[in-house]
């Protein structure tokens, strides 16, 4: 899927989109999804500016928008909004850098009265760069 | 004892646009830090957003919250100006959303400090109400070297 069909699930545009491809979609249970990186991101420019490093927020957020895509693929059109709640634990084991091809796989663990608990891994060339726990809530919408 | 936006710029090396501390409030270096983080509808992250739903994304959050938390760290102390990363953050809390014209205070303090792995709990409020919190772990890196197996 492109980026064309990932604004279909996303209401964010360019400048906060931190998903570019979705490789591998099964609604409701997992996603694989690919981010690449490039110097020209404005982010890059202040962390830091002579040692770019992509910040371990933006990771974070890749992940909740991976997510996210795979949350809204199973409860489309329902009248839900998706809200993050907790994220009990984030592990960062190496440095992401520009020209670096994130590969994100999210897992849905748990769905409980609108509350979803999923793990989420992030590997740069195979290699783990980033994992976490997610828990997030389904509200309805005003 | 309060500094502004360009001391913030020469202690540590987040620069414009990701930079989310305006103001030290108070601090104690590698203790604990008060500071103060203005959100406004011209800044960049607000452009991604629809018209109908504005409001600081979560990350932007996280981000603020680990930056105070550097800043006590880096602030005066030997650390200034060092290179630091993050290793893990936990139990990350969020309790309502924050809209832009608000204004967060973030508290931050240095929990444990061993071996170049420095934990440490950031927590955001707006109103005197608790809106986001988190506990981080930092390494810095010239420090961490000087422990690892040649």
């Amino acid at each position: 899927m492109n980026k064309s069909g990932i604004n279909l699930f996303s209401k964010k545009s360019n400048s906060l989109n931190f998903i570019d491809k979705i490789i591998k979609l099964d609604c409701g249970i997992s996603v694989e999804c690919i981010k690449v990186f490039s110097y020209n991101e404005s982010y890059m420019q202040g962390h830091f500016h002579n040692n770019p490093i992509v910040p371990g927020s933006i990771l974070i957020e890749c992940m909740l928008q991976a997510l996210s895509i795979l949350c809204k693929s199973k409860n489309a059109g329902q009248g839900k909004i998706l809200k993050v709640s907790t994220l009990p634990v984030i592990n960062f084991k190496r440095t992401v850098i520009p020209g670096d091809e994130l590969l994100i796989s999210a897992t849905i663990e748990n769905e409980l009265d609108g509350r979803i608990t999923s793990k989420v891994i992030s590997k740069v060339e195979g290699i783990e760069v980033c994992s976490g726990m997610f828990c997030l809530v389904l509200l309805n919408e005003y | 004892m309060q500094k502004n936006i360009s001391k913030i710029i020469k202690i540590q090396n987040n620069n414009y646009p990701y930079l989310f501390v305006d103001k030290i409030l108070e601090l104690d270096p590698l203790n604990f830090g008060i500071g103060k983080k203005c959100f406004t509808r011209n800044e960049w992250y607000f452009d991604g957003q629809s018209d109908s739903e504005v409001f600081v994304p979560e990350f932007i959050q996280i981000e603020a919250l680990v930056q105070m938390l550097v800043i006590t760290i880096q602030y005066e102390t030997k650390y200034e100006g060092e290179l630091l990363n993050d290793v893990k953050f936990k139990n990350i809390e969020f309790f309502g959303s924050i809209d832009p014209g608000s204004s967060m205070i973030i508290k931050s303090k240095v929990v444990n400090n061993s071996r170049g792995i420095i934990k440490g709990i950031s927590e955001g409020f707006i109103n005197d109400e608790l809106i986001c919190s988190m506990e981080c772990f930092i390494a810095v890196i010239s420090e961490l070297n000087k422990y690892s197996p040649n």
